[in-house]
């Protein structure tokens, strides 16, 4: 039974897995594909005749496009890998369309503000990275040491005067970092609280399938205890067939004592005063069998 | 010992707790399945010496606490030893443990408590 509940809650944690993997990848990619369509008419704006940058740009919302479409049809099956991958394809594409556009920029003579993609591209991911802390921290720093490489390999330091930069964008990929941690960690002790929840409330059905069967024995084996007893008195010539039917009444008796052990993780409610065991029992099987459709599918 | 109560809604135990109990010693046993049958039997039950009341009668219907009130209410004044086979942290057992004048006999009771219940007018147990 122990080891049912621990299959049970290890369910249980997958599947909340899973859909926290698909939602982060699902929001990244729909991200993704509203922004890459915004900037390539914001790109034709500011960089007219370069299609280069509003191609990659339509490029990324095609296949942002494309694997919306395959995280939609995999939703109820969809593994906690198949999102993290999805959440890779979709997001390493902006490493070359972010060099792409700070060249441009740089090009350009505008006034920009550089690397900005970089920094909401970091925080971004340390918000909805499928909690691998790898697959999140390795992209936060893939995204990171691109915005350093940029800074200096553009020479936007003796161009630009940002004697902040790069330092505060890797401070925003530091913040980015902690948001990572902190969600992987928050989603740890919830699955160790889920587990012992899981755990405790599988005992406690297992304290009640006890009493259920102990309170429907205790009657039957009160009659047979008395029977035996009455017939001890009168039909003395049987005593060795008695004293069979006396031992297996102690048997019983010990069986039904021991069940005892998991009263005191009973949590009695008021309206539950009269117990009915048959009840008790009824509900249990329709547990029961409500699981192994729920396993069957 | 003159007359005893038993108050059981299994109808094979009630026969046989007043089939024993008869037999060591007791004067009559009147028996009832119900709260509701027990107060139709209200002068019988009155003129009883011992009360063995089942705490639990069922589901929904009135328990062996129930039973005790109205017996206490109606000036009963012989014993009353509860039976039941609930578990200890069960709330109508722990009713029935706070009920200082009232004995609990968890079931199966050995039927040599039950004997010397009426044998030993004081409810002591001597093997």
């Amino acid at each position: 039974m122990a080891r049912s509940a621990l299959s049970y809650a290890q369910l249980h944690a997958t599947d909340e897995q899973r859909a926290r993997a698909w939602w982060g990848a699902f929001f990244a990619t729909l991200l993704t594909l509203l922004g890459q369509v915004a900037y390539i008419f914001i790109d034709l704006r500011v960089h007219p005749g370069n299609l280069v940058l509003p191609t990659l740009r339509a490029v990324h919302a095609v296949e942002a496009l494309g694997l919306l479409a395959l995280l939609v049809i995999r939703r109820r099956t969809a593994s906690p890998r198949l999102s993290a991958d999805v959440f890779v394809a979709v997001g390493l594409p902006y490493l070359i369309i972010f060099a792409v556009a700070e060249v441009a920029m740089a090009a350009s003579g505008l006034v920009w503000m550089p690397l900005t993609g970089h920094r909401l591209l970091m925080v971004g991911i340390g918000l909805l990275a499928p909690t691998g802390l790898a697959l999140g921290l390795g992209l936060i720093g893939a995204f990171a040491l691109e915005s350093v490489l940029l800074w200096y390999g553009l020479d936007l330091n003796s161009h630009l005067d940002m004697p902040w930069e790069p330092w505060i964008t890797l401070v925003w990929g530091g913040t980015a970092c902690g948001l990572m941690v902190f969600r992987v960690r928050t989603q740890r002790i919830e699955q160790r609280l889920q587990k012992a929840r899981a755990e405790a409330e599988s005992l406690e059905r297992v304290a009640r399938l006890f009493l259920a069967m102990r309170d429907a024995a205790n009657t039957p084996l009160q009659s047979l205890e008395l029977g035996v007893s009455l017939l001890q008195q009168r039909s003395p010539e049987n005593a060795a067939l008695l004293v069979t039917l006396e031992r297996a009444l102690t048997r019983l008796r010990s069986l039904t004592t021991r069940m005892a052990i998991a009263d005191p993780l009973l949590d009695w409610d008021s309206h539950e005063e009269s117990i009915d065991a048959e009840e008790v029992l009824r509900n249990l099987e329709e547990s029961l069998t409500r699981e192994l459709e729920r396993r069957r599918h | 010992m003159e007359r005893v109560l038993v108050l059981e809604d299994d109808n094979d135990l009630r026969a046989l707790l007043c089939e024993l109990l008869v037999a060591s010693g007791a004067k009559a046993c009147v028996s009832a399945g119900s709260v509701a049958e027990m107060v139709g039997l209200k002068d019988q039950v009155l003129g009883c010496e011992l009360a063995l009341l089942d705490v639990n009668l069922g589901s929904g219907v009135p328990s062996g606490l129930d039973a005790y009130q109205w017996l206490r209410e109606n000036g009963f004044g012989g014993r009353i030893v509860f039976l039941t086979g609930h578990a200890r942290s069960h709330p109508l057992v722990r009713k029935a443990y706070d009920l200082t004048q009232a004995r609990i006999l968890s079931k199966p009771v050995d039927a040599k408590v039950l004997m010397a219940l009426v044998r030993n007018p004081d409810g002591s147990f001597r093997s």
